[in-house]
C-alpha cells in the first residue's frame, strides 16, 4: 500500500464514505491483499451493523393504542418535580425538618457571604443554604458528601441593599448533565423562567425536599441570584458550551448581573 | 401529461382522493390531524414509530424506558401540532421532540449506570435462538451497554445516524449543529465506542 496503514477511525471514514476517492481506491486494492486489513475492515463493519440492528425486545412493538391514551385529558396535574419523591408525606417531613433546620441554626452572617466573591454588602447579606434530606426525613447542612437518593433542600437571603428579584439552583454532573431544583422543570416542551423570590432580611425557606437520581462522583450545586427571569435553556446552552469539566469548575457561569454561589459535593452510593 | 399542483402546505389537504394516508408526506398527515383526523395521527405514529422505538433504546440502554419515552415523544408531537410549520422539516421538528423526550426520560430515570443495569434487567426471548442470532443479540448487548457510556452529545450523533438513519446533514439540522461538528461527533463517538467494548471482558 502506498499510504499509511489505515486507522480504526479511517476505516469508519470511508464505511461512511468520507474518504476521498484515491484512497478509498487504495484502500479497497490493499484489502484484497491484506487479511489482517480485511479483518479490520469487518470489525469495523459488524459494529455499525450492530448499531443498526433493531432492538430484538421491540420489534413488532405498535404505540399507537398507547399514544392515543397518553392524549386522552388527563386530571389536572398536581405540582410535582422531575426526580422528586413524590409522596406527600416524606414531602411534608422534609419541610418540617427543613423548617427546623432554619430556625434552629440560622446561618450566622459569615456564613450568608456568597463563596468565592468580593467581600462587599450585596453578598454579605445574599445568599443560598442547601441542606440534604434522607429518606427518613432527618436533615443536615450539605457538607462535602452527599449519599445517592437523599433529596436537598434550599433556603435563601435576599437582604442587601439592591436586591434580586430572581434564583436559579441546579446541580451540574460529572458528565455535564444538569439537575434543576428551582425553577423545577418537567416538561421537555416547557422552558421555566428562574424563581421569582422575596427580598428582606429573613431567611426564606424554598420549603421542598428534591431528590435527583445523582450518579456517584463530583456534583457542584450552584446558585443564581439574578435581576431578570433567566429562562433554563439559556443556563443548558451555556452549560453546553462550557463543557461538563468547565461547567463544574469555573467559579461563576458566564451569566452578566448575577451573583452567584458554587458548592461542589462528591455524590457516595 | 400535466404535472399535479402541489397543494400550499398552510391548506388542509383533502383525504378524500385516491391517496391513502400511508402514502401522504410527513407534513400533510401533520396538517391532516392538525385538522383533526384522527388516523392521520395515527398513520405517523405507524410510520415513525419502529425507528423512534430503536433510537430511544440505543439512547437510553433500555428497551422498557425506550418505549415509555417514543410513547412520549409522540404525545408531546400531537401537542406541538399547532404550532408545527410544515415547510417540509418534519425529521427535524420530530428528531427534537423524540431527544428531548429521551434526555427527560434519562434525567427522571438517573444516571447511565443506572440505564445500563435497568438494561442487563431486560427480560431475553423465552424461545431459544439460533446460535448465529444469539451471538448477534449479545454482540449487540455489549455494543448497547458501551454505547450507554458514551457522551450524551457524541451518542446523540451516533445513535441518529445509525438507528435513526440520518444522513449527517439532517442531523446538523436537527441539532442545529454544522455539519462539520456531526461529523467529528460521529466519529470521535465511534471511536470512544469501540475504546469502551477493548475494555469489556
Amino acid at each position: 500500500m502506498k499510504g499509511s496503514r489505515p486507522t480504526r477511525d479511517e476505516l469508519a471514514r470511508l464505511l461512511e464514505g468520507e474518504v476521498v476517492a484515491t484512497r478509498a481506491a487504495e484502500l479497497d486494492a490493499a484489502g484484497r491483499d491484506d487479511a489482517g486489513l480485511r479483518a479490520e475492515l469487518e470489525a469495523e463493519r459488524a459494529l455499525h451493523a450492530s448499531l443498526r440492528a433493531s432492538v430484538p425486545e421491540l420489534e413488532g412493538v405498535d404505540l399507537v393504542e398507547a399514544v392515543r391514551a397518553g392524549l386522552e385529558p388527563a386530571p389536572a396535574p398536581g405540582p410535582s418535580r422531575q426526580g422528586r419523591a413524590v409522596a406527600a408525606a416524606a414531602v411534608a417531613l422534609a419541610a418540617m425538618a427543613l423548617a427546623f433546620v432554619v430556625w434552629s441554626g440560622r446561618p450566622s452572617t459569615d456564613d450568608a457571604r456568597v463563596k468565592g466573591g468580593p467581600a462587599d454588602a450585596v453578598e454579605r447579606w445574599t445568599g443560598v443554604w442547601a441542606y440534604t434530606v434522607a429518606a427518613d426525613g432527618r436533615s443536615a447542612p450539605l457538607s462535602s458528601v452527599l449519599r445517592a437518593g437523599d433529596g436537598l433542600a434550599f433556603s435563601y437571603l435576599n437582604a442587601s441593599a439592591s436586591p434580586f428579584s430572581h434564583l436559579l439552583v441546579f446541580g451540574v454532573g460529572p458528565s455535564g448533565a444538569v439537575f434543576w431544583y428551582y425553577p423545577a422543570w418537567e416538561q421537555a416542551e416547557e422552558d421555566p423562567e428562574a424563581v421569582a423570590i422575596r427580598a428582606g432580611p429573613e431567611v426564606v425557606s424554598l420549603g421542598e425536599k428534591i431528590v435527583h437520581p445523582l450518579e456517584p462522583g463530583r456534583f457542584v450545586v450552584r446558585a443564581v441570584f439574578a435581576t431578570r427571569p433567566i429562562r433554563v435553556s439559556e443556563v443548558e446552552e451555556m452549560i453546553r458550551e462550557l463543557g461538563a469539566v468547565r461547567a463544574q469548575d469555573v467559579e461563576h457561569v458566564p451569566l452578566p448581573g448575577t451573583v452567584q454561589q458554587r458548592v461542589v459535593v462528591e455524590v457516595v452510593p | 401529461m400535466a404535472e399535479p399542483k402541489r397543494q400550499p402546505l398552510s391548506v388542509v389537504p383533502s383525504v378524500d382522493g385516491e391517496v391513502e394516508l400511508a402514502a401522504r408526506a410527513d407534513d400533510e398527515l401533520m396538517l391532516l390531524a392538525r385538522g383533526g383526523r384522527a388516523e392521520a395521527f395515527d398513520a405517523l405514529v405507524r410510520r415513525h414509530q419502529a425507528r423512534a422505538l430503536d433510537v430511544a433504546a440505543k439512547f437510553l440502554g433500555s428497551p422498557a424506558v425506550a418505549r415509555d419515552a417514543a410513547q412520549a415523544a409522540f404525545v408531546e408531537l400531537y401537542r406541538a401540532l399547532p404550532r408545527y410549520r410544515a415547510n417540509g422539516a418534519f425529521t427535524a421538528f420530530w428528531t427534537r421532540v423524540l431527544l428531548n423526550q429521551c434526555r427527560m426520560a434519562a434525567r427522571a430515570r438517573g444516571t447511565e449506570r443506572r440505564h445500563l443495569d435497568g438494561f442487563a434487567q431486560e427480560p431475553r426471548p423465552v424461545a431459544p435462538l439460533p446460535d448465529e442470532r444469539l451471538l448477534a443479540t449479545e454482540r449487540q448487548r455489549d455494543v448497547q451497554r458501551a454505547l450507554a457510556r458514551v457522551s450524551e452529545k457524541l451518542r446523540a450523533v451516533v445513535v441518529l445516524r445509525f438507528a435513526g438513519d440520518l444522513s449527517l446533514s439532517e442531523i446538523a439540522t436537527a441539532l442545529d449543529l454544522p455539519v462539520g461538528t456531526v461529523k467529528s461527533r460521529l466519529f470521535a463517538g465511534l471511536a470512544q465506542l469501540r475504546a469502551l467494548l477493548e475494555e469489556t471482558p
